[in-house]
């Protein structure tokens, strides 16, 4: 197959601006077929900015959208075929369940028996069948979030948008909605664009996670690259924990980077890291669970001080601090016998794949 | 379910042993007003209607009414212009309704200005205006000659048309506030779902929009209805004499006939009409939603809404048939939006430009109205100040409004209270009988008040207007302060008894503080409604004793003359800058 029949949703040089105020940048994306991909970041990123544009409720400041290779930057929302699912679900109140999902099927004007059995379908797979005549103030937020879904489904759109679907429920039923979700989005083979300011819920369910911050898009990756290889400083805090050192760079090789951190005696190896040179102001970002303990006698074991210490059951969280002041935080899974306790010295070893080199550019901002 | 709105904590019944007994004695002295003062006169008026001479029939008095061709005339006309004006004022004030409504913060205040402004403007002053406005030398035919629309001047005044035209004026206000309520609960994304869900602009408004402001439409359209049946004021300085309304009779057989039982007759046709036409709202609509407003959207299938649905169903496809055909999309549809946005401007500009027009005639040097002015003199106002009728009449109209709003708030301040501690039925029975001064044809209660003072002694006392005024202002003091009220976080009250504040200190330093400002504001509408008050005036007061409404009507009723423009045009100012004070007061809350 040829790239452009594998794409789904194009997005070219779209921006926006409210007068003086920029809500979103000159921004490239591409969604493929049956891909679920989340917009991620802070409130005022412009991911729902994206979104509306997409969905056709927001007209661009400039910029095209393409849909299976169609440009419908011009054309209204009602004929786009994108289903939306909006933060407080916008449910119609004075139709019922069933009324509210045959809605799009009827401004298609399909046929009436067509329409009863995908209402039927659209239902039975959103597991309402039992609260087909009720109205739709009489639901739960978890009922009622699923109709929403249901009536974004039922007439098989090109395209489905989710507009922070989860916000308004507590955590339980955000957890079991986010399964359904994903079994749903497997079940159809439906191509999502979601948007979320929660990165445990963008984590699990996306195939591709697109991290705007300031109205522009910061990183596009899968969540496992997002989460460890990040490529910016605002990709390494908002994903995670991570401790963020600065350093600078002793010498470069094929296999890999020195790095003494900054106010240290301390060198650590990273992994290569091309661009960089000697003498380069970088940072150098670890996870904290990607720090262990130093068996005996380890090369390149650094030495800490535990200022604090949290026993969480399976997991060990403390805090160290470097001789010259840096400050740690480790996460330690099921080391028993390592009772570092506030106060005692310990030695610290962290694989140099596991050290992430962020450029000059990163150390700036 | 996180998303629905908890119930308001209510007011505790702070250290009552019986919190029932505290409740009736906050709504004692309402009750105790109303009962002597507007239920009672209203009924023992009513049923004068069947006190008949010996030897005729209880039905007497409705034979003649029905018999003679002129009543029944007057009666058909009264039913057609309030349907007409009906149909005239929801359509009109629908689009401003849904524009204030969706309007972005900052411009919304400056439309519900330029709606309460109108809104709390004398009914008469505005009448006033349209005279002028409509005259044959009038600003309106001045124009239209001018730029050779018309060779002579057009009549204007004295016809159905003029009629309709003033009542819908002065109703516009009213209804919009009426739909503002609903069409601001309607949730703004619901249009734009629609669409994303394949519905054109014209679907999604006919099969979403429409249907959800229904509640606020009817609402408005019964209690503009009902208002428009007992005019008097409109009618009479606009109309000729075929748009005689129902109204004007009455007045005419208490005060120039002094015949009581056929009056009463013609309040009971009026007073029954009205109830009917809650009765059929009912049926269609369902009165609840009148009452409790923050219900939601309730269905529950009547007929009528059923076969709206239907015709908004059946509309909105047809316009969006109709934009398949015509290749309108091209400016992606906010053409529709401007057109709404610019019609609402010009109702605006009509509601509030024509009081303007008064200011250039007060100060008019020719003896009689025309227009343009000629010249510029104060005598107009030197006169209305050299005589004493005038002066004593503004006097007594400021003490009265100062009385009424005075003892709307002693009495309306612990009946709002109490209304906040009840619900069910006993708090529908207390709403209802405060409220229905408001919705009942005014003209009943100021005659049934006058066969009280007429028996009593209390004609032409400032002791009756107060109380009159009163009955009358208290629905919009009680309104506004429950509103008020509902909005205050009463979880505040408890956090200061948790701190230690004794009940009394609570209400001194935490609740009252808080709500003084919206206290204020209804108290200063209560005032506005007592100033411009006519018809209870309009019995109970007369010769010396005159309030300045009553004056002013008076004078109309001969001719409308540059004098009544200087009066008019003080008593316009003076509202505007009670009334923007109310609104600002309010404002802060």
């Amino acid at each position: 197959m040829t790239k452009e029949q594998t794409t789904k949703l194009e997005i070219r040089g779209i921006t926006k601006s409210y007068g003086k105020t920029l809500a979103l940048g000159s921004t490239d994306l591409v969604v493929e077929k049956g891909e679920f991909l989340t917009l991620l970041g802070p409130s005022g990123s412009g991911k729902t900015t994206l979104l509306m544009m997409i969905a056709g409720l927001t007209e661009p400041s400039g910029g095209r959208i393409l849909i299976d290779g169609v440009d419908v930057t011009d054309r209204p929302s009602s004929e786009r075929n994108i289903g939306v699912v909006f933060q407080n679900y916008a449910l119609f109140p004075h139709m019922t369940v069933a009324e509210n999902v045959a809605f799009p099927l009827k401004m298609r004007r399909r046929p009436a028996d067509e329409i009863a059995a995908a209402v039927r379908d659209a239902l039975a797979i959103a597991q309402l069948n039992e609260l087909a005549g009720r109205y739709t103030d009489e639901l739960s937020g978890g009922q009622q979030q699923r109709v929403a879904l249901a009536r974004a489904i039922v007439f098989r759109p090109a395209l489905v948008l989710m507009d922070e679907p989860l916000g308004a429920l507590d955590k339980r039923l955000r957890d079991d909605l986010k399964e359904e979700i994903r079994r749903m989005h497997r079940q159809l083979g439906t191509t999502i664009v979601y948007v979320t300011h929660d990165q445990d819920e963008a984590m699990m369910l996306s195939d591709r996670i697109c991290l705007m911050d300031k109205a522009q898009v910061v990183q596009v990756d899968p969540p496992s690259r997002l989460y460890n290889a990040p490529t910016s400083r605002f990709a390494a805090d908002f994903l995670g924990e991570s401790n963020l050192l600065h350093a600078q760079v002793v010498s470069t090789s094929t296999e890999g980077l020195v790095l003494r951190l900054t106010g240290e005696g301390v060198a650590i190896n990273a992994a290569p890291a091309p661009g960089l040179s000697e003498g380069d102001e970088v940072l150098a970002m670890i996870r904290p669970e990607r720090l262990r303990l130093a068996g005996a006698g380890e090369a390149g074991a650094i030495p800490a001080e535990v200022t604090a210490m949290l026993d969480l059951g399976g997991v060990h969280r403390l805090r160290a601090s470097l001789a010259g002041g840096t400050k740690l935080r480790v996460t330690l899974l099921g080391q028993r016998q390592a009772m570092a306790e506030a106060g005692s010295r310990i030695a610290l070893a962290v694989d140099a794949s596991d050290v992430v080199v962020l450029g000059p550019e990163a150390v700036a901002s | 379910m996180s998303d629905r709105a908890q119930p308001a904590p209510k007011p505790r019944a702070s250290g009552a042993r019986r919190p029932a007994l505290r409740t009736l004695a906050l709504a004692a002295p309402v009750i105790l007003l109303l009962l002597p003062f507007f239920v009672y006169p209203t009924v023992s008026f009513l049923l004068r209607a069947f006190d008949t001479p010996e030897g005729q029939p209880w039905y007497a008095n409705f034979e003649r009414f029905f018999t003679a061709s002129a009543y029944g005339r007057v009666l058909a006309e009264t039913l057609i212009i309030s349907a007409w004006v009906t149909l005239a004022t929801v359509l009109v004030a629908y689009p401003v309704a849904y524009v204030l409504a969706r309007a972005p913060r900052r411009s919304k205040s400056w439309w519900a200005l330029f709606i309460l402004l109108p809104f709390w403007s004398s009914f008469l002053v505005r009448t006033f205006a349209l005279v002028l406005i409509l005259g044959r030398n009038g600003p309106l035919n001045d124009a239209a000659m001018a730029i050779g629309l018309v060779d002579s001047p057009m009549s204007l005044l004295f016809s159905r048309g003029a009629v309709l035209v003033g009542m819908t004026s002065v109703m516009t206000p009213f209804a919009v506030l009426t739909m503002i309520g609903v069409f601001e609960r309607i949730d703004r994304v619901l249009t734009p779902a629609a669409e994303t869900l394949g519905a054109r602009p014209s679907q999604a408004f006919f099969r979403i929009y429409l249907p959800l402001s229904m509640p606020g439409v009817t609402a408005a359209a019964l209690l503009v209805f009902v208002t428009s049946i007992g005019f008097f004021i409109t009618p009479a300085l606009l109309g000729s004499r075929y748009e005689t309304m129902i109204a004007q009779p009455i007045i005419q057989q208490v005060l120039d006939l002094g015949n009581w039982s056929f009056a009463a007759s013609m309040c009971v046709i009026l007073f029954v009409i009205t109830i009917a036409v809650f009765v059929l709202y009912d049926r269609l609509v369902g009165i609840s939603s009148l009452v409790q407003q923050g219900g939601g959207q309730r269905r529950r299938g009547g007929i009528g809404a059923r076969l709206a649905t239907r015709v908004f169903d059946t509309l909105g496809d047809g316009f969006a048939a109709l934009g398949r055909l015509l290749p309108l999309r091209g400016g992606k549809g906010r053409g529709g939006a401007r057109a709404v946005a610019g019609f609402s401007v010009f109702v605006l500009l009509v509601l509030n430009v024509p009081v303007l027009f008064l200011l250039p005639v007060s100060v008019t040097e020719s003896a009689f109205v025309s227009w343009p002015p000629s010249g510029f003199t104060l005598q107009w106002y030197a006169q209305f100040f050299d005589m004493p009728i005038w002066l004593q009449g503004t006097t007594r109209s400021f003490l009265v409004a100062f009385g009424t709003s005075l003892l709307c708030f002693l009495i309306g301040v612990p009946a709002a209270f109490a209304m906040l501690r009840l619900s069910g039925r006993k708090a529908a029975a207390l709403m209802v009988l405060i409220v229905s001064p408001m919705v009942l044809p005014k003209i009943v209660i100021a005659v049934g008040l006058f066969y009280l003072y007429a028996r009593i002694g209390l004609v032409g006392t400032e002791i009756g207007l107060v109380l009159g005024h009163t009955v009358v202002a208290l629905p919009y003091f009680f309104i506004s302060l429950v509103a008020v009220l509902k909005s205050y976080n009463w979880r505040l009250d408890d956090a200061a008894a948790s701190l230690g504040a004794s009940p009394w200190k609570v209400r001194r330093h935490i609740t009252l503080p808080l709500i003084s400002t919206g206290l204020i504001s209804s108290a200063i509408f209560a005032f506005v409604v007592s100033l411009d008050e006519l018809n209870i005036a309009l019995f109970t007061s007369g010769g010396l004793a005159s309030t300045l409404p009553k004056l002013m009507w008076e004078s109309a009723t001969v001719g409308f003359t540059p004098l009544l423009a200087a009066v008019s045009t003080m008593f316009l100012l003076f509202l505007t800058v009670v009334v923007l004070s109310g609104l600002y007061l309010g404002r802060r809350r």
